[in-house]
């Protein structure tokens, strides 16, 4: 694992489901939430690679289903595939690369709403389910960017690169 | 640090995913919840509360700033005084609603059997994929799964699962929550939610008297429900004559995202 990953992304999973749970409930973006314990998940993964990714998703999902109470299984394998999967892929692309935090959190958003579809078929009507997630991916797509920023200064020491 | 083998390592975490979950609904399916949930609420509970206040002191501060644009003078102390001012203003009138709610609890009759504790909501209706709230009572003030949440404008859902210190509520807007009702003209049917803001009342008679604005209560026939609470009003009544199927849409009463607090009946 890298030593550059540290206790302080466990602190940051916290904050932001604290915040989830709070403050962003109040607000909606064309008319759903934002994901705020996913977008922390896309972002560690491609900050701190695939094992603490992996990991992190696991607890990010295990979490966001407690407060859901519901789809505990689908929100913790989704989220789990998808900080393993990004965090595989951290090598892939350069840290200068703004376009990739938005690229890899449209296919997170995505790939997660399509595990939560595939696990509970029939709690979805399948045009609720496309047009949130046209929505999430295209609001997330965006909003990952300033957090990903955030990320990159409160997880990792100081750096050397545009995101850290 | 040695790296693990990935193989290995993504068994364990399935092991352990698949582990957690199952401890999940084991404990669900008792009204209750597993160990690791309850952990998570509990640590969550002492951030959530100062998030909430310091989120909303900034929303406050921040509608002041927005709707300041036009309105930039040349002295500064003045400047900062106004947007002091509107920040106090806003705090005042979110005050003043939630004294508006407090008064309107008062006045209330409460609905029969049991007793109503007023609790505070923890964690919003935060997800799109369920509508749930969690509130700071639990089985330690004698709340048990099933029982009735309410307002003073009228139903809010209903208690799931129950640990000591807190317990889970499905919101009536929930796509799992049903309640039979009545309208105000005597058509009975049963309100689900449909995970959106409008719900839609079911199984009516096809022929039955169901207007636009009519309202909704509880037709106190499920056991759970007691009769005569608000629910909602009817938006509009859709007529399909292919299966002879009449369904109402229904605008809850409760706006459930202005909540704060809420009543709950217990000993019922």
């Amino acid at each position: 694992m890298q030593e550059r990953a540290t206790w302080r992304i466990w602190l940051a999973l916290l904050l932001a489901v604290a915040l989830q749970t709070t403050w962003l409930a109040r607000w909606r973006l064309f008319g759903a939430h934002v994901d705020l314990p996913l977008m922390t998940v896309i972002s560690v993964a491609l900050l701190a690679g695939w094992e603490i990714g992996a990991l992190y998703g696991l607890i990010a999902g295990l979490l966001t289903g407690y407060i859901v109470g519901a789809h505990v299984g689908a929100f913790a394998l989704s989220r789990l595939v998808v900080g393993g999967t990004l965090g595989a892929l951290e090598h892939r692309f350069s840290h200068d690369n703004p376009f990739a935090p938005p690229l890899c959190a449209a296919g997170a958003v995505a790939a997660s709403s399509l595990i939560l579809l595939v696990m509970s078929p029939t709690d979805f009507s399948l045009a609720w389910w496309a047009r949130h997630t046209l929505v999430s991916v295209g609001s997330h797509a965006l909003l990952i960017l300033p957090v990903h920023w955030l990320m990159a200064r409160f997880v990792l020491p100081p750096a050397r690169t545009m995101f850290t | 640090m040695k790296r693990p083998s990935p193989p290995i390592y993504i068994a364990v975490l399935l092991g352990l995913c698949a582990v957690l979950v199952a401890w999940h609904y084991a404990a669900r399916r008792n009204g209750g919840a597993s160990l690791p949930e309850s952990a998570a609420f509990l640590v969550l509970r002492g951030v959530q509360r100062p998030l909430l206040v310091v989120g909303d002191w900034f929303s406050d501060l921040g509608r002041t700033m927005l709707r300041r644009g036009g309105v930039i003078a040349e002295n500064e102390r003045l400047r900062g005084e106004v947007a002091d001012l509107r920040g106090q203003n806003q705090r005042l009138l979110r005050y003043r609603r939630d004294n508006d709610e407090l008064r309107k609890l008062l006045a209330m009759k409460p609905p029969k059997g049991g007793k109503a504790i007023a609790a505070d909501i923890t964690t919003l209706d935060a997800f799109d994929q369920a509508r749930q709230i969690h509130l700071n009572v639990g089985s330690a003030q004698g709340v048990k799964p099933k029982d009735v949440v309410f307002v003073a404008e009228g139903l809010v859902g209903q208690v799931i699962s129950v640990t000591p210190l807190d317990c889970t509520v499905l919101l009536l807007t929930d796509r799992a929550a049903r309640v039979g009702a009545v309208t105000q003209r005597g058509a009975r049917g049963v309100v689900q939610g449909t995970g959106e803001a409008v719900g839609k009342m079911a199984y009516l008679n096809f022929n039955a008297d169901v207007r636009e604005g009519d309202l909704v209560y509880t037709s106190g026939e499920s056991e759970i429900f007691p009769k005569g609470l608000i629910i909602g009003q009817v938006l509009k009544a859709r007529r399909d004559k292919g299966y002879s199927r009449l369904t109402a849409f229904i605008e809850p009463a409760v706006s459930f995202d202005r909540l704060s607090v809420v009543y709950v009946r217990v000993g019922a």
